[in-house]
């Protein structure tokens, strides 16, 4: 039993955000900022903050990943590890204006 | 995602689990469920109408022109809790028999990890099924885990299902396991080649190989956003291979999803 919640709290942990994620936040049906530096080769949490009154869908074709960020609030999205490269990714809600790409470096 | 709704999505997939290890259910061969689950979900506030059709063919008359057509509506009630309700038609396979109204289904997907953050994401799936005609079949209960890993572009989903008939009528008494498997090559949005398994291996206290289904075969899969309307238009279309005699020589199936914001 203990093992268990020691491994449910370890699991609550990891999803916690932390200063060093990148951070993506969606303001007026945009990304910001629209073109982000992410650290390749390694596993991280990209955090995306969703500002708008509205839903927004956080989708990446390439990086094989869909996720609704609902209005006022913050979603993590694990990602990696990534190879050298650019990665566009979009808001399906608003695919017009949210639109930006992760650059893995 | 906030710790409490993190914590109270295991404790329900749990509670459920333990609820469900209570009973025992058999398997038998369903075209309708030609459809290999995700355990990722797009999100709460996320609505999806769904049509799945399926037929077979097959030189021998008992096996042939089994059809069934199914109409869903489903709804994102949480990020990590989708529900769904179905309303069925088949056909029972050989000459002479008609399309009938077949019964609902009440369908439940928990997803138990975030894209990425493991190895492999984890998810639940519970159904119920009333038939419309209790006097001839079985209502049924299945429940089962949802696995999927990414090994480079390629998407591996794995389903495991048991199941337990219910009701006056039980032809397979006992709980029954059933598998549905896909590879998909994530080529475009639009068009993502797979290759796909769905088997049953019948009621687990015993098994017999030379009535079991086992279908295989090549697929594909896309999604095309609509742009005048909201949302994305999905399809997944496969023709299945019978493995074993039992098998109807080939089945072919049609998805066909419309998933927008509500």
């Amino acid at each position: 039993m203990r093992a268990l919640l020691l491994a449910l709290t370890v699991s609550l942990l990891a999803s916690a955000a932390n200063a060093d994620d990148p951070q993506l936040v969606i303001k007026d049906h945009k990304f910001q900022p629209e073109r982000l530096e992410v650290p390749a080769g390694v596993k991280f949490k990209l955090m995306v903050r969703n500002n708008d009154p509205t839903a927004e869908e956080f989708e990446s074709f390439q990086l094989n990943r869909e996720k609704v960020v609902p209005p006022g609030k913050e979603i993590p999205v694990f990602l990696g590890p990534l190879d050298r490269g650019e990665y566009p990714f979009f808001g399906d809600f608003h695919q017009d204006t949210a639109k930006g790409v992760l650059v893995a470096k | 995602m906030p710790l409490s709704q993190r914590t109270e999505r295991w404790i329900l997939g749990a509670c459920l689990a333990v609820w469900l290890a209570g009973y025992a259910l058999p398997a038998r061969a369903d075209i309708g469920e030609l459809y290999v689950y995700s355990p990722i979900l797009d999100g709460a506030g996320i609505a999806e109408i769904e049509y799945r059709g399926a037929r077979t063919f097959d030189s021998d008359p008992a096996k042939d022109n089994a059809q069934s057509q199914k109409l869903s509506f489903g709804y994102g009630i949480t990020d990590w809790w989708f529900v769904e309700a179905y309303g069925e038609f088949a056909r029972d396979p050989g000459p002479g028999n008609s399309t009938h109204f077949d019964g609902t289904e009440w369908e439940s997907v928990f997803q138990l990890t975030e894209p990425g953050e493991y190895w492999a994401n984890l998810g639940l799936i519970a159904e119920y099924e009333r038939v419309a005609n209790r006097k001839t079949d079985s209502d049924e209960l299945e429940f089962g885990p949802l696995l999927e890993h990414d090994f480079g572009p390629t998407t591996m989903d794995l389903n495991l299902v048991l199941t337990r008939q219910l009701g006056p009528v039980i032809s397979e008494p006992g709980v029954s396991i059933a598998y549905r498997w896909e590879t998909r090559w994530r080529l475009f949005p639009q068009f993502q080649p797979a290759i796909e398994a769905f088997g049953n291996f019948g009621p687990i206290s015993h098994f017999s190989p030379g009535e079991q289904q086992q279908l295989f075969g090549p697929g594909a899969a896309g999604k095309f956003h609509l742009g005048f309307l909201p949302g994305d238009l999905q399809y997944d279309i496969g023709y299945l291979f019978g493995l074993t005699p039992s098998s109807p020589a080939g089945t072919v199936k049609i998805i066909l999803e419309y998933e927008f914001p509500l």
